[in-house]
């Protein structure tokens, strides 16, 4: 009884797809098309506003605990207009390096023009970054800057430390997400 | 917020070195007065409210050289978590970090200004940052001392 049970709900199952003509088939596909594009240009609008090619960012390490742990998500900024000051936390990438870095700024030194060298240091460490910038490189400058740290939120950003140490916790996840989409009649 | 220092400057290699002993009273929760004068009760709600997880606190050091317009350096940071003791009474404090010109800036320099600030870390939210009133203003000697150790 189980057995054809089973059978008789796959059938339905496949009925329903064959119910759905092409167009609506086109019609799932484009509302899908609709979905991704605007998340995309809500994240290319919030590039814009902030000035900042990364404009949210999650911590991924202890460095600047107990202010931040691993998986807060941070907000950041990048105007031009905003001079980068002792005491501001900033986002950085140090060349050659993918993973961009989330300490607070230690000193400065800006010249009359504008030029400015600065360090920095995680509030978590001992010491200050300079064992972690490039071989022979003692300060960061501006285009080593991400973003200034604006707002933060607590512990959301787990899920992308999840789904970026466990692959296939990412591949259930846009799997599950997609069949969703493609299936559910609006 | 009051600080008193005494200092002297050591060249190293190429950059002035400087030193500088401090004290630091400071009454977090009186720190951000608005203009007004508010009851006792309502200031204790300023700085620490349900929603500040730490503040950040650091007393920097501001001046300019001929090498550079603007310099700020870092000498002393504390974090101070809620439920800490907000008023601070600190003594013959010495620099955490060294205090390095970038160049020899700091002989002969009349005017650097010590100021107290901090990082308003939320549960969730903005992080502002905020500077302490009162600051007080050093001057560095125009010799360098190669005798006093530290």
């Amino acid at each position: 009884a189980a057995a054809s049970a089973a059978a008789m709900l796959s059938l339905d199952f496949l009925d329903d797809v064959r119910r759905m003509n092409k167009r609506q088939l086109y019609y799932q596909v484009l509302n899908f098309g609709m979905i991704v594009s605007s998340a995309l240009m809500i994240w290319k609008g919030l590039m814009v506003v902030t000035g900042s090619e990364s404009p949210i960012v999650v911590v991924l390490s202890g460095s600047m605990e107990p202010a931040f742990h691993r998986g807060d998500l941070l907000f950041l900024t990048n105007r031009i207009e905003d001079p980068i000051r002792v005491g501001e936390i900033v986002v950085f990438r140090i060349e050659g390096r993918e993973i961009p870095i989330v300490h607070r700024v230690l000193k400065i030194h800006e010249k009359q023009n504008g030029d400015i060298k600065f360090l920095t240091k995680g509030d978590n460490n001992a010491v200050d970054d300079r064992g972690l910038y490039k071989q022979g490189q003692h300060w960061l400058e501006k285009k080593d800057v991400v973003g200034r740290a604006r707002g933060f939120v607590p512990y959301i950003g787990i899920v992308t430390i999840l789904m970026n140490d466990y692959p296939k916790f990412k591949y259930a996840v846009l799997f599950l997400l997609g069949l969703f989409v493609l299936v559910h009649r609006e | 917020i009051r600080k008193n220092v005494e200092d002297f400057t050591g060249p190293r290699e190429r950059s002035d070195l400087g030193f500088i002993t401090f004290d630091i009273t400071a009454d977090i929760l009186n720190g951000k007065k608005c203009g007004l004068q508010t009851f006792w009760n309502k200031n204790t709600l300023i700085i620490f409210d349900w929603n500040v997880k730490q503040l950040f606190l650091y007393l920097s050091a501001e001046y300019s050289t001929k090498n550079n317009a603007l310099n700020q350096v870092v000498l002393w940071d504390k974090i101070m978590l809620r439920g800490d003791n907000p008023r601070l009474s600190l003594k013959d404090m010495k620099s955490k970090y060294f205090f390095f010109d970038d160049g020899n800036g700091l002989k002969g320099n009349r005017n650097i200004t010590l100021t107290l600030s901090w990082n308003v870390v939320p549960n969730a939210g903005i992080l502002p940052l905020v500077t302490g009133s009162g600051h007080v203003s050093v001057p560095f000697p125009d010799t360098y001392e190669t005798t006093k150790s530290y």
